[in-house]
């Protein structure tokens, strides 16, 4: 395998995105990232996207986008893996450029929600699994709220502890131009909003949203090219837990998200501790601590201390939420793995400006679908750096 | 919506507390397997599980889905059976009943939601709470 980097990235704002359709949706991700990387061709094109088919009745996806791209001619693939489908994506790509099947992939994750009624969208998240959950009506938020209940009843957690994700999360998004969200949300917002599935709250939960986000992946030797800073994809792993939580020995522990995340860091040369920053996956509190947990920055039922770690035994954590998390820039699934990996590459390159994290040089990005039966970590590196 | 082969094919996991215990690590799970989740032996054997359990955490859902959302709100619960399997499930019967961690309650059949008319009226198991028995 020889190495990759990632020579562009680009994005659109996540919202309501009314006016466009899905392909130029995603087109417009493309092109910002090639113009980013300096460059106008490449041999493959690479989506992550999980419900095209359901709410926007679009498959053959990468064909679709590749056209509107301006990219027809060039293998074009879709890759769906839940709310994990992005990354997954840049896991094939990686796969491509490493193994030199292909110079240069475009990544790109695009969701497209609002096109279709809300209450279509809840059923089509519940797809997850499908032949019983939505048979049962159950949907994606009342399962983790049944897990986030699990949680605070097995260790004796505050209910009004699990709202510092969500505080910090739109704290930080104030400060992102590709947010959903530019407005703080205070502790009083939080106890004032109302239930979506007890105890989690309107602000407990990701918002549904439109939102293409594309990263071009080179093989290190293309880097000298030109362009916007490479930075390095030192590793991507991904792994997978059994879909039906009450199948899983541990409910309250995420195999998935460990094994992935310790691979990578191992397939890096990575230390925990050397990690600056952390793009946790935190559609949901209780995701967000059980994704602290599985890297091991806390111990078993700790994670939730995150805001509060002075007063616990833990290890050197790094940033999270660092552009504003899944929470507060919205989450458009499909996409979402991918704008991580932009929020990283941001702070490695110092554009962060308000939110720029110091020192930033090694970053990690986790996405998780399907309460993580899907988990997929990635060890981004600035070069020249240590 | 579920169509006329889904239905079928479902309705005995969706009415039975079905599933295997796998004869190599002893782990039960609910469902169609065809391997054990928790080690992937083949070695299973069908196993239909006695209807009593404890509910060890439920949410009550503002927002459903469709074809469900015709109901305000649902009360959903993870339930631990005393043969050793947990399910999640909608807790049924409710009414009256404060609900409580360890509560202790069987499975009953009820009908799932309300179709349109040109569709399969789809039943299933729910979780009905044991008001006689204390909380174990």
């Amino acid at each position: 395998m020889r190495p990759v980097v990632i020579r562009g990235v680009g994005c659109t704002p996540i919202g309501e995105h009314w006016s466009i359709g899905l392909a130029t949706l995603g087109a417009t991700a493309v092109r910002a990232a090639l113009a980013d990387a300096g460059i106008t061709d490449v041999d493959a094109l690479v989506v992550g996207n999980m419900l095209s088919g359901v709410l926007c009745a679009q498959e053959n996806l990468g064909a679709c986008v590749a056209e509107r791209a301006g990219l027809r001619g060039v293998e074009a693939l879709k890759v769906e893996a839940a709310c994990a489908s992005g990354a997954a994506a840049l896991r094939v790509g990686w796969g491509l450029v490493a193994s030199r099947a292909c110079d240069r992939v475009v990544v790109l994750g695009l969701e497209k929600m609002t096109d279709a009624p809300p209450d279509v969208v809840t059923q089509s998240l519940a797809f997850a699994n499908a032949e019983r959950d939505s048979v049962l009506g159950l949907t994606n938020t009342a399962l983790a709220a049944l897990l986030t209940q699990l949680y605070l009843d097995e260790h004796r957690v505050p209910e009004f502890s699990l709202a510092s994700f969500c505080l910090s999360a739109y704290a930080r998004s104030t400060h992102t131009s590709w947010s959903m969200f530019q407005k703080a949300v205070t502790y009083r917002d939080w106890l004032d909003s109302p239930r979506v599935s007890t105890p989690l709250g309107l602000y407990d939960c990701p918002a549904n949203a439109d939102g293409a986000a594309a990263v071009l992946l080179t093989s290190d030797a293309q880097s000298a090219l030109g362009g916007s800073e490479p930075i390095e994809v030192s590793a991507i792993v991904g792994c997978s837990d059994s879909m039906s939580l009450e199948h899983r020995s541990d409910m309250l522990a995420f195999n998935a998200a460990r094994r992935s995340f310790e691979a990578a860091l191992r397939a890096a040369d990575v230390n925990a501790a050397e990690v600056d920053l952390f793009e946790v996956h935190d559609a949901f509190p209780v995701v967000a601590a059980l994704g602290l947990e599985a890297a091991g920055y806390f111990a078993r039922g700790d994670g939730w201390r995150y805001h509060h770690r002075n007063e616990v035994d833990c290890r050197r954590v790094p940033v999270i939420q660092c552009m504003g998390g899944l929470k507060g820039k919205g989450h458009p699934v499909g996409a979402s793995g991918i704008y991580q990996v932009i929020d990283v590459c941001t702070q490695l390159r110092g554009q962060a400006g308000v939110n720029q994290v110091s020192p930033a040089a090694i970053g990690v990005a986790q996405s998780l679908g399907g309460l993580a039966a899907s988990a997929y970590t990635t060890v981004l590196r600035r070069r020249c750096v240590r | 919506m579920m169509g006329p082969a889904a239905a079928t094919r479902l309705q005995d996991t969706l009415r039975r507390l079905s599933g295997i215990s796998c004869q190599e690590c002893r782990h039960t799970a609910l469902g169609p397997c065809v391997a054990c989740p928790a080690c992937g032996s083949a070695s299973l054997v069908e196993t239909v599980f006695r209807p009593q359990g404890v509910l060890i955490a439920h949410t009550t859902c503002f927002h459903l889905s469709a074809p469900h959302q015709s109901q305000r709100s649902r009360i959903y619960g993870i339930v631990e059976l005393t043969d050793g399997p947990r399910f999640i499930s909608e807790i049924t019967d409710w009414i009256s009943v404060s609900l409580a961690v360890r509560q202790p309650g069987v499975m009953v059949i009820r009908r799932l939601f309300t179709p349109p008319p040109d569709s399969v009226i789809c039943y299933g198991y729910k979780f009905r709470p044991d008001i006689e028995t204390p909380c174990l």
